[in-house]
């Protein structure tokens, strides 16, 4: 049976609670005024951003290349229920094509805190890692188990994981899937364009098309860009569930 | 501005044929996963009927039966500078396309709450954006047909007299030909599949989707648009299970079998040039590293190059494609024309690069290759590069 709390106690974990919903506060604050900077400007400054990119070579035919950003995508919004559902509807990640196999480095520093966990998808294997920031990576569409520890601590750059393929052939669509959340928690996730340091409109110079997001025809304006597209809560309602929007899923 | 019987306003001379390219980027990446269509337009009065006929049959050999596994040589000629200047107020709007006079960029906007959702537009000799239409959907090139998906169905409109059909496609969009003639479309599971193993059928039919007639079920790939006269659809993929995979020229006439053009495991980005005579895509991640890159083909299959650089492209003009290499280790971004029928290639100089950075890879020539609009990811505005001339 418990033994009832103290006053100092109770006063010492309503502080705590407090410092924790502040700390968070903090990092969703921090997050929205990098999104709020970057939509006015475009990007933002490296000291903003603390991650790198999940990959030691730079883009390329023989190397990787950006194929989905996060947020507000035409490709999200056709599998808004059926596939995104859990995620608002967003594509709550970057997707990054790559050759099965390709080493994966971890955007930051940071303490391993979860391998394979089923919950998160992207399989066949994922792995996240708990940033000094409260912020986790997320890995998915791996090759392998990682392996990696949970506890391990690793380095920024570190290889981390092996690239592979949802359909496990490594003829489908191998692609790396790369979130950003908030951590301990993992119930946000954030645009990780925001805090990778990363020429991204460069980047996204690749290929035949534009990028595509779905145009909402009550304000199709909004979320257009690769920076300015709305935090996901999983588990919250649907962001992009449009009365008409552009294009059809046809 | 006109307005027809049901209120529509059509712009008198306005000819959205990019916008066709642009909404169909859309429709055929989510179709094709990395392939795409940007069906190009100019036209030649094919007329005539549409062959009925079965499915056609494949055959076998590659014009090209090797592969280009070098970069084509591409000689480099003297640099010429380019002009600058946007035409829209910061944070305007998203996939700009072209009118077809090209003195107007068209986009999909609602400037406010109260006006009307459609295709805007904004003259490039400085004017005021203004309402071009209300009707969002596939413009074919003279802009006498309009496909839209409604109740689940497409129907492809006469702007002429506003009468609809309704198409045989199950929903599913279409992609006129040159001459508006015909229709074609793909047709198959729209759930996330292995795309290597995804069957879709690719079917054709006269513009009111009369004569419907599938041509060939095609596997792990899809449509990418009409061949330059119209006569031939250009797919990827499989033509069976086993088979090779690539780009393949499919005619519509009786007895023509699929002929397969560039033998590639999984080609992406795939963009017929204006006329339809130029194929460009691009090859990626395949263990064979000399063989990834950026191919220009022939859509009659005369005629094939691997070239050096790789990044973002868009065909300026029959022939003549333009290139934002990507390598990040440049400053800023160059811009180079590559003349792949004459293997030449010049940088286009840009007076001030801080200026030239691209949001999104939104950018689109004009259709007659004076232009480019882009959209600054500075500012979000439109803005105009001037090409030079030859």
């Amino acid at each position: 049976m418990d033994r009832p709390r103290s006053r100092r106690e109770t006063f010492r974990r309503r502080e705590a609670m407090a410092a924790g919903a502040f700390l968070l506060l903090v990092v969703l604050l921090a997050a929205a005024n990098t999104r709020n900077l970057a939509t006015r400007v475009g990007k933002v400054s490296a000291a903003e951003k603390p991650f790198g990119l999940p990959f030691s070579s730079p883009p390329g035919v023989n190397t990787w290349l950006l194929i989905q950003p996060y947020g507000n995508t035409a490709f999200a919004y056709r599998n808004r229920v059926s596939v995104y559902g859990a995620g608002q509807g967003l594509h709550f990640g970057l997707d990054f094509a790559a050759r099965c196999g390709t080493p994966i480095v971890s955007v930051g520093e940071g303490i391993v805190s979860e391998v394979d966990n089923p919950n998160h998808g992207a399989g066949p294997h994922n792995l996240t890692i708990d940033h000094p920031n409260q912020i986790a990576s997320f890995y998915g569409h791996l090759l392998e188990t990682p392996t990696l520890t949970v506890g391990q601590e690793v380095k920024a750059g570190e290889v981390i994981a092996l690239s592979g393929d949802p359909d496990e052939t490594c003829m489908g669509r191998p692609h790396l899937h790369l979130e950003l959340r908030d951590a301990p928690s993992h119930r946000r996730a954030i645009n990780p364009i925001l805090m990778i340091d990363a020429d991204w409109d460069r980047i996204a110079l690749a290929g035949s098309y534009p990028i595509a997001f779905q145009q909402d025809f009550d304000n199709p304006g909004r979320w257009q860009t690769l920076y300015d597209q709305p935090e996901t809560l999983f588990g919250g309602p649907l962001l992009n569930d449009f009365g008409a929007s552009w294009p059809p899923n046809w | 501005m006109t307005s027809g019987p049901r209120g529509r306003r059509i712009g008198e001379g306005i000819h959205l044929k990019l916008v066709v390219a642009l909404i169909l980027s859309a429709v055929l990446a989510g179709c094709a996963g990395d392939l795409g269509a940007a069906p190009e337009p100019p036209a030649k009065n094919a007329g005539g009927g549409l062959p009925m006929q079965g499915g056609t049959q494949p055959t076998t050999p590659p014009p090209f039966g090797s592969h280009t596994l070098q970069p084509a040589p591409i000689t480099p000629t003297p640099a010429v500078t380019v002009r600058l200047y946007p035409i829209s107020e910061p944070g305007c709007c998203s996939r700009p396309a072209w009118s077809a006079d090209p003195g107007q960029v068209v986009f999909l906007d609602r400037p406010s709450q109260e006006a009307e959702i459609g295709i805007y537009g904004i003259p490039i000799a400085g004017g005021m954006k203004r309402l071009v239409t209300i009707r969002v959907g596939l413009y074919s090139k003279d802009w006498s047909l309009v496909a839209y998906p409604e109740g689940g169905d497409t129907f492809v409109e006469r702007l002429s007299d506003q009468r609809r059909w309704l198409i045989p496609s199950k929903g599913r969009g279409v992609v006129f030909s040159r001459d508006a003639s015909r229709i074609a479309w793909q047709a198959g599971s729209l759930a996330i599949t292995n795309p290597d193993r995804r069957r879709d059928e690719i079917w054709v039919a006269q513009w009111d989707g009369s004569g419907e007639r599938r041509l060939v079920s095609v596997i792990g790939g899809g449509l990418i648009g009409w061949a330059q006269d119209d006569e031939a659809l250009i797919v990827a993929g499989r033509m069976r299970e086993a088979g090779p995979s690539g780009i393949w020229r499919l005619p519509l006439a009786k007895g023509e079998g699929a002929r397969l053009l560039w033998e590639t495991p999984s080609p992406r980005g795939a963009l017929l040039s204006p006329q339809g005579g130029w194929l460009a895509f691009y090859q990626a991640f395949s263990e064979a590293v000399r063989q990834n890159g950026l191919y220009v083909i022939r859509t009659d299959g005369s005629q094939g190059l691997r070239l050096e650089k790789f990044g973002s492209y868009r065909w300026r003009r029959e022939g003549t494609l333009l290139l934002l290499p990507l390598n990040l280790e440049q400053p800023d971004a160059q811009l180079w024309e590559i003349d792949v029928s004459r293997a030449e290639q010049r940088q286009l100089e840009i007076p001030s690069p801080a200026d030239f950075r691209i949001a999104n890879n939104d950018w689109m020539p004009s259709p007659d290759g004076s232009k480019v609009v882009f959209v600054s990811s500075e500012d979000y505005a439109l803005w105009i590069l001037g090409l030079p001339g030859d």
